[in-house]
């Protein structure tokens, strides 16, 4: 009897990456690619070994991270604080509506220029590119699951004579809860790309400085050492992201197509 | 105890351009601690009308007064309310659902009494730190009827309750209600569309069609009554008879006013 390996679900989505990898490295060490164009992985691994004991890519990641977090912090406190005055205050939101619009399709690092020149080259100016473009998926997503709250709940709530106070902390958020995590998880995403777009343009230190100066360098192993560090950091967030969801928010378990995530961006 | 005298209520909805009528100058009287079973087709306004008395949608004419047992109006009562579907807070437990309901009324261990007090009446004692994704529907459907009963309401309202419900179940949270409200009569609005429910736990059943109150069905029976029992049969088969508009031949013992609108 022919036995078949079947490969286990959990590892199907690594199958790809390894035939990559096992790819890239037959190339390499076969002599088909030029060195300097790809280097191999062995020549990445060391670059990445050598910009670790040197203690360079820690320092550019913590660069990086301070300035995420930073701007993210930032965005969380002006965008979860509007986004319930606007589903409670619908007249506020539809004044502000027209100027969020506007904002919301301009892409951030079109602006880079201007903010260099308005606030300079230092961290400022890469906290507002953190903040345009975490501020709305994080806006949008909780503006939408506020809305969407099952009116059910709403009516229920209205008989238990809750105040608006009440019904909005124990009802209205909790409902929205899943909708604003996707909103947080996005945003977190968008305001790393912009960040490294805008390190890339101006910055003395980050991981968008190290690929941009390795670039200039003609060191390729090292702007792939980057690469790797802000696709991993990227991916580290939103796994977080989404065991916060499991965490907070059990009661969605099981639930198909429980949040749908606004772009916003 | 609270009653409930609601005259000349009228609420118009406008649909796709098209006024309809919902409810047209409706004349209710519940009296304090008496059930009213409001039956009739889909759309005939009952539930309409329930939403009224609930305070969660505006007549557009008409009043609706709260009455103490001496006749005097009082203000607007505490309102126990059972949807057609339990509408448990997903992210609270049930003990938690019941301390929400509760909230405006007591805290602390006063509030966590009632609450186990109303757990057990409906046999959930055990259930309190249950989630309600983890209850069966008739067991979700009793924990929103424990969060109604908790707040000692001066009125429960009850829309189609147990319409969700397989029929042992349903039968069984039947006998449960009545036995429930032989201990403590509670000035109660059923809404139903199950014409055996409504006269196995109704004191008069009011039917509706098109909007209107067209005929009043006392049912003449002690309590506790059973399904078998022959004059909640005639009296269903009258109520039957007058929604779909046909002479009836089960007369009631009393006067029958005519049911045509």
């Amino acid at each position: 009897m022919i036995s078949r390996t079947r490969i286990r679900p959990a590892l199907r989505p690594l199958v790809l990456p390894l035939a990559l990898l096992a790819a890239w490295t037959v190339a390499s060490a076969a002599g088909w690619t030029n060195a300097y164009l790809l280097p191999s992985p062995a020549a990445v691994a060391r670059a990445a070994a050598d910009l670790l004991t040197r203690g360079d890519l820690a320092g550019h990641v913590a660069a990086s991270l301070a300035r995420v977090g930073a701007g993210f912090a930032l965005t969380v406190a002006m965008a979860l604080p509007l986004a319930i005055l606007c589903a409670l205050l619908p007249r506020l939101h539809d004044h502000l509506r027209l100027v969020l619009e506007v904002m919301r399709v301009t892409p951030p690092l079109a602006l880079v220029p201007l903010l260099i020149l308005w606030l300079g080259i230092g961290e400022a100016s890469k906290l507002a590119v953190v903040v345009l473009a975490s501020f709305f998926p994080v806006f949008m997503n909780t503006l939408g699951g506020l809305r969407d709250a099952d009116g059910r709940l709403l009516e229920l709530a209205h008989t238990l004579d809750l105040t608006p106070a009440e019904r909005t902390l124990h009802v209205l958020l909790p409902a929205a809860l899943p909708a604003i995590i996707t909103g947080l998880r996005l945003g977190f995403g968008y305001s790393w790309r912009a960040l490294v777009g805008a390190e890339l343009i101006a910055a003395s230190a980050g991981l968008g400085y190290l690929i941009i100066d390795a670039g200039e360098m003609a060191r390729t192993d090292r702007v792939f050492v980057g690469i790797v560090a802000i696709a991993a950091l990227g991916a580290a967030s939103d796994w977080l992201f989404r065991r916060l969801s499991d965490r907070l928010a059990p009661w969605r378990h099981g639930e198909p197509g429980a949040a749908t995530a606004q772009m916003g961006g | 105890m609270t009653g409930l005298l609601i005259t000349g209520l009228s609420r118009r909805f406008t649909v796709a351009g098209r006024t309809i009528a919902a409810l047209r100058a409706v004349d209710l009287t519940v009296p304090a601690g008496a059930l009213v079973a409001i039956v009739g087709h889909s759309g005939c306004g009952k539930t309409t009308l329930l939403r009224q008395i609930a305070g969660l949608d505006r007549p557009d004419a008409g009043t609706l007064r709260f009455v103490a047992a001496d006749g005097r109006e009082r203000p607007r009562g505490r309102i126990g309310m059972v949807f057609q579907e339990p509408r448990l807070l997903p992210w609270k437990t049930v003990r938690a659902n019941l301390l929400l309901a509760l909230r405006r009324q007591c805290t602390g261990a006063e509030a966590e009494a009632r609450v186990t007090g109303a757990l057990a009446a409906v046999g959930l004692a055990d259930f309190a730190e249950a989630w309600p994704h983890q209850l069966s529907g008739g067991m979700a459907q009793r924990a929103a009827m424990a969060r109604a009963l908790c707040r000692d309401p001066d009125i429960l309202l009850l829309d189609e309750p147990f319409g969700a419900l397989d029929a042992l179940t349903r039968s069984r949270l039947h006998d449960e209600f009545a036995a429930l409200r032989l201990r403590r009569p509670l000035t109660t609005v059923l809404v139903t569309h199950d014409i055996a429910e409504a006269v196995r736990l109704a004191d008069t059943v009011a039917i509706m069609a098109d909007g209107r109150i067209v005929r009043h069905e006392p049912i003449h029976a002690p309590h506790p009554r059973t399904p078998a029992d022959p004059r909640l049969a005639a009296a269903g088969l009258r109520i039957t008879d007058c929604i779909l508009g046909r002479p009836s031949h089960h007369p009631s013992t009393e006067h029958d006013p005519c049911c045509v609108p």
